[in-house]
């Protein structure tokens, strides 16, 4: 039953997959070459089941390559301690650096389903149906972890001189 | 919300990545077919979740392929809504390629009895200890495990009626190996161990307390039959070997069950797509409609998970065998699983429930209580305690 199916339309969602793919990856990881492999990985998962996933692809891919790159840090984070300076946050790729760590860091302190319906909404930029279709559950449920994930952001990064970073999204 | 994260030089797929990404779907595939299999606990998380989540026809379609035997003596006077109780047999396709192990078609390695409440919303595991020696009908006294091979599920299930006092109402069989491959595809398995373990032929090793385990980790748990603990900085050996591997076994079933207890929601294609595999390798009785097992994964999804275990005392046969026996108390945790209230048990019955707080706990560690408090001829035949994970 696991037979070779024919990838049908798969080639013509395929720039657009890749494209948010890599868009997800990189906000996460920040490095081109490791968030082309997480989305080359991502979209390789979808090849394979692409007959179950192709009515909901873009989210599917959304939601793996952000679990793709949250695993990545996660095991970079065990490898290295990326120490930058205070005054690093002078420029701009210096303080999306460290926003990245935090974020990450954030995103790893909040209960599973809370962290994937803001990575959904907010990372990959998903809207409240997509993530519920996504993430197999309801849009109400879906504004409920929002809200709370949000507000855990948010408070933890209060502390941290970094608001900016959430300007402009609305609970 | 999170633009100023984004690569600020414009991405353009290279040439290579369309070819890559077929080829290393290729590979993806190659190793789904490889390691997919399917325990029946693996089946019951797939598919109580993706049943949950209303996705029924495609479950049903998907149990529709599940291959099916003709089990006798099972119990068919339960309604929908009535708790049911399912026998699940695990069997280690693995004890195939050794095959010095096995007599008989097969051998019950893992044999779990599981109530599902629908009412009261509840999931009881009771794991059947192979080694019972128990009056096989028509065969004699014999280790309970054998009740399957000689007379396959149907005496099995007669067996455990006439020794334990328990009805099963769906027989489930599975190999193992698809209980850690969705053991993988749920994201790990939170096991713990009471102190740092280590098994040198499989390459497991653990520290104490609760961790995530992967598929890899799991299946070398789950073939370990040299398991080294540490206790008080020594290394020693689970002496039991077969006994300590079955019951880590039954500790992974668990733990699926259990992580499928607390599960809130999830990705209903995803689930598919893992019960897709798991059939492969799934067997059920042919009494048990698709729709029937679909209300009961939809009953456990969502349930509160309780864990028991038998009391049992070591014992060696006229014949010279080491067996074991139910302990004292063992009617009482009878009572306990079937939901039977109980004047004030004189001792009662061990239950751990998963939860904030319980993580350290040990379902083992009340396995052996009762054989202390024996006369009988004792050999160490119980599973060290610090051999044998918990769900957490």
């Amino acid at each position: 039953m696991t037979a070779d199916r024919p990838a049908t339309g798969f080639d013509e969602s395929f720039p657009d997959l890749a494209a948010l793919a890599y868009r997800v990856a990189f906000r996460l990881l920040g490095n081109r070459a490791e968030a082309e492999d997480v989305a080359q990985e991502a979209l390789a998962r979808a090849f394979a089941r692409w007959r179950r996933v192709h009515d909901h692809a873009a989210p599917w891919v959304a939601r793996v390559a952000a679990n793709l790159a949250l695993d990545q840090l996660r095991a970079k984070g065990r490898r290295q301690q990326v120490e930058l300076p205070a005054d690093a946050r002078a420029g701009s790729a210096e303080r999306a650096a460290l926003d990245r760590m935090e974020l990450a860091r954030l995103l790893e302190s909040l209960p599973r389903r809370q962290r994937e319906v803001v990575v959904m909404r907010y990372l990959a930029d998903r809207s409240e149906a997509d993530t519920a279709e996504a993430l197999g559950t309801s849009v109400g449920s879906v504004k409920r972890h929002a809200h709370r994930g949000l507000a855990t952001l948010r408070a933890a990064w209060a502390g941290l001189d970094a608001d900016s970073l959430f300007d402009t999204g609305g609970a | 919300m999170f633009d100023h994260l984004d690569d600020p030089d414009p991405y353009v797929p290279g040439d290579g990545l369309r070819p890559a990404v077929e080829r290393r779907a290729r590979a993806i595939k190659r190793r789904r077919r490889a390691v997919l299999g399917g325990v029946a606990a693996s089946v019951v998380v797939a598919a109580g979740v993706a049943g949950a989540l209303g996705t029924q026809r495609m479950v049903e379609h998907e149990l529709e392929q599940v291959e099916t035997i003709d089990v006798p003596n099972l119990r068919t006077t339960q309604e929908p809504g009535d708790p049911k109780v399912v026998l699940f047999v695990g069997v280690d396709s693995d004890e195939g390629l050794d095959g010095a192990n096995r007599t008989g078609p097969f051998r019950g390695d893992t044999m779990l009895l599981a109530r599902v409440d629908p009412g009261n919303e509840t999931l009881t595991v009771l794991p059947i200890p192979r080694d019972l020696l128990v009056d096989i009908p028509g065969q004699g006294q014999g280790r309970i495990n054998e009740a399957i091979a000689a007379g396959g599920p149907g005496l099995l299930i007669d067996t455990i009626h006439q020794n334990l006092g328990i009805e099963v109402d769906h027989y489930l069989q599975a190999d193992f190996h698809g209980a850690v491959a969705i053991g993988e595809a749920l994201g790990g398995l939170r096991l713990s161990f009471p102190s740092a373990v280590r098994d040198l032929h499989t390459g497991f090793e653990a520290n104490a307390g609760c961790a995530e385990m992967d598929g890899a980790q799991l299946l070398a748990l789950a073939r370990s039959r040299h398991l080294d603990y540490l206790e008080d900085g020594t290394w020693r050996r689970d002496p039991t070997s077969d006994l300590g591997r079955m019951e880590r076994q039954q500790a992974i079933g668990a733990a699926l069950l259990a992580q499928m207890a607390e599960v809130d929601a999830s990705d209903p294609r995803e689930l598919d797509r893992l019960l897709d595999a798991a059939v492969d390798d799934l067997t059920i009785d042919d009494d048990t409609t698709p729709k029937e097992l679909l209300g009961l994964f939809r009953a456990i999804e969502g349930s509160t998970y309780g864990a028991l275990r038998y009391p049992v005392v070591d014992h060696v046969t006229d014949g010279g065998a080491q067996v074991l026996l139910l302990g004292d108390a063992s009617a009482d945790v009878t009572a306990a699983f079937l939901g039977i209230d109980q004047p004030q048990p004189p001792r009662a019955p061990t239950t751990e429930t998963t939860g904030a707080g319980e993580g350290g706990s040990s379902p083992a560690a009340t396995s052996t209580t009762a054989a202390a408090a024996t006369t009988t001829t004792s050999v160490p035949s119980s599973t060290p305690a610090r051999s044998v994970p918990a769900p957490c």
